[in-house]
């Protein structure tokens, strides 16, 4: 008995006529039929007039050409087929384009002889209809159930490395070329004659090097600033006229990154004998501009203090636009106090916040990994705890932290984080001390037993 | 009395077997243990289309890992990230490797989502394909530049752009259009019936002796 199989998708349909297997018993009563012969196949395609007919070996050759083409199309690494010796062969080719695939098919012409081959263009969707129907025959244990998937990954041979033959062969290219040019270079080179012993001079050496690294020394330093610099008392009026920063935020980030300058580079902490306090202007980028002796600090006395080193003289073309004013105390103690001279009018936010949870989850994970890898059991830790808000870029850099508990202050440099802190990475610093990024705020406890806790903010 | 105080305090779940759809995939070679940074790389990119594609992809790759019993692989978000992250090209790259039981249940959950997905991909990728016979930009077509415009966003806020290969996409937005519509064709084929495994085969297409 005859029986036909159509497996039909949108784009293709494959219609195979068979005999059935008498001999096997049915189970059931709505089994199936077996179709053990396959007699005919036809494979065609909406929108192509084209039908490839054939018999068994078109069919064989038909699925195996297509299944490892899909195996191709996936991995983008050749298959080698290769081409079955009897007749009704069928190829697939790569378009020049991603999307394009050329099926051919040559059909055994009536008198035994290879035929002019058929083509039939494919796009993409229609070349996974024609796989998607290959793999329906394929999981079709009622048809031909010899004929089934064999999936094997090509070996690494078949493997194009990722960089174009041309691209390759350009270094070789160049080392050979190389060696020719040195070889000739080299030819043209006289040989050398007796060397003659160099004079020996004594003493003016030492001198001459001083006078050069002085000499190229000065103009550079006086070649930095991009204009003259202000006097004193056009300092004290381009001060004056600079609009006062009064935005809580942008006074908490300064204030910050002013305190982590003063306090990175205040060295001899014990050599104070009283408090010193200063009015400090800052600028928008956190620069020093101009510094004051107040209450009762004696005039001289700043070059205890890190201030004269740090202090960053504004020139006529760059005058401040903007100044934040603090109030700053050098203990005798060796503490630094610093606070905004007008206090705060507002909350301090913490600038433009990173809100999606999946990217706070993905950035929390990040940060506890990163900070625990550099955190180890500290038995000697003054304290138990040590907890820290940490700002973090989209990209997972630490931009800013502060300070959440009164050990954490004093115990910073324990931690791992003036060493990650990279302001830089949200923008701070060039024009302003305020992230020009946005952060996600995450809390951080250093444990003593070396645990690391991150949670969000 | 409460009924519940029966129960043994100290009562553990059974340990749980394999989750049986691993064994749905065959293992490539017995040389084989672990993965390729290649392998882990596309099976991250191929999920980044996942996610260009729909809104929320990752909560619902979650959910279709505990639908199919993969939550021993795949327990938590922290955990399919940090899965991802063995990506070389990933900014958070953790230098670590898949398993084969990990990098099976990504490509399981990927083909899964991906047969969800089955009419939303064909018509993107008719749709480009009509859009270019017009001879049209492919920005002329909503729905497909959106997902380019997704795919894109992903991939740069979360490649690192110091990889030349990443540099190079990120420099060339047609290339980085061209990869996004490669991954499509690549997830229409894990839509078919043996999608699934011909995608895990495909992985290992040059890896093998």
């Amino acid at each position: 008995m005859t029986i036909k199989r159509q497996y039909s998708l949108p784009n293709c349909r494959l219609l195979l006529e068979g005999i059935v297997d008498e001999e096997v018993v049915v189970e059931g009563d709505h089994a199936r039929p077996l179709m053990s012969v396959v007699v005919h196949a036809e494979c065609s395609f909406t929108g192509s007039n084209q039908t490839l007919i054939g018999g068994p070996a078109f069919l064989s050759n038909l699925t195996r050409a297509v299944s490892v083409y899909a195996q191709e199309f996936l991995s983008g690494v050749q298959h080698p087929l290769p081409l079955p010796a009897e007749g009704e062969r069928v190829q697939l080719v790569r378009g020049d384009r991603r999307d394009l695939h050329h099926l051919r098919y040559y059909p055994k012409a009536a008198d035994g002889e290879v035929g002019a081959p058929i083509q039939v263009d494919l796009n993409t969707v229609q070349l996974f209809d024609l796989v998607e129907a290959v793999d329906q025959f394929f999981a079709d244990t009622r048809t031909l159930p010899g004929l089934t998937l064999q999936l094997a990954p090509t070996s690494r041979r078949y493997r194009q490395a990722d960089v174009p033959a041309v691209q390759r062969s350009a270094p070789l290219a160049l080392g050979v070329s190389g060696l020719a040019l040195a070889a000739i270079a080299l030819f043209l080179v006289p040989v050398p004659g007796r060397i003659e012993e160099p004079e020996r001079k004594y003493g003016d050496t030492a001198s001459e090097t001083a006078e050069e690294t002085e000499a190229t020394d000065t103009p550079e330093t006086e070649a930095s600033p991009s204009g003259p610099l202000l006097n004193a008392e056009e300092l004290a009026a381009a001060l004056a006229d600079a609009q006062q920063i009064l935005d809580p935020t942008e006074l908490d980030y300064i204030q910050r990154y002013t305190r982590r300058e003063l306090d990175g580079s205040w060295e001899n902490r014990d050599e104070l004998t009283q408090d010193l306090t200063y009015r400090l202007s800052v600028g928008r980028d956190g620069a020093i501009l101009a510094y004051e002796p107040v209450e009762g600090t004696p005039a001289g006395a700043d070059e205890q203090t890190p201030l004269p080193d740090l202090v960053f003289q504004p020139t006529q073309d760059a005058l401040p636009e903007a100044i934040a004013e603090y109030k700053v105390v050098f203990t005798a103690n060796g503490i630094l106090q610093i606070n905004p001279w007008a206090g705060y009018q507002g909350t301090p936010t913490f600038g433009p916040r990173l809100e999606a949870p999946d990217q706070l989850a993905e950035l929390g994970e990040q940060l506890q990994a990163t900070l625990a890898s550099r955190w180890e059991e500290n038995p000697d830790l003054l304290s138990d705890e040590l907890t820290y808000r940490v700002g973090v870029t989209e990209a997972g850099a630490i931009a800013d932290y502060v300070a959440q508990n009164a050990a954490a202050f004093e115990l910073e440099a324990e931690t791992p984080l003036p060493e990650l802190l990279d302001p830089a990475a949200a923008g701070i610093g060039e024009e302003t001390v305020v992230p020009q990024q946005p952060l996600g705020q995450f809390r951080v406890s250093f444990y003593k037993d070396g645990r690391v806790e991150v949670t969000p903010f | 009395m409460n009924p519940s105080a029966s129960l043994s305090p100290d009562y553990s779940p059974p340990s749980r077997p394999q989750p049986l759809i691993l064994e749905s995939l065959p293992d490539p070679d017995s040389a084989l243990q672990t993965c390729s940074p290649r392998i882990q790389q596309r099976l991250d990119l191929v999920l980044l289309a996942i996610e260009a594609l729909e809104l929320g992809g990752s909560e619902y790759m979650l959910a279709t890992a505990r639908e199919l019993d993969l939550a021993s692989v795949i327990d938590n978000r922290v955990t399919l990230w940090r899965l991802r992250c063995t990506n070389p090209w990933r900014r958070s790259y953790t230098r670590s490797t898949l398993s084969l039981r990990q990098a099976k249940a990504l490509a399981i959950v990927a083909s899964h989502r991906a047969r969800q997905l089955t009419v939303l991909i064909r018509q993107l990728l008719l749709a480009k394909q009509q859009v270019e016979e017009k001879g049209l930009p492919i920005e002329q077509h909503f729905r497909l530049s959106e997902y380019l415009e997704r795919f894109r966003a992903h991939f740069r806020s979360r490649m690192n752009a110091r990889r030349a290969k990443v540099a190079f996409y990120l420099a060339h937005e047609s290339a980085l259009n061209d990869l996004a519509l490669d991954l499509l064709g690549q997830l229409l084929f894990c839509t078919g019936t043996a999608g699934m495994q011909r995608f895990w085969i495909s992985l290992f297409d040059g890896e093998v002796a």
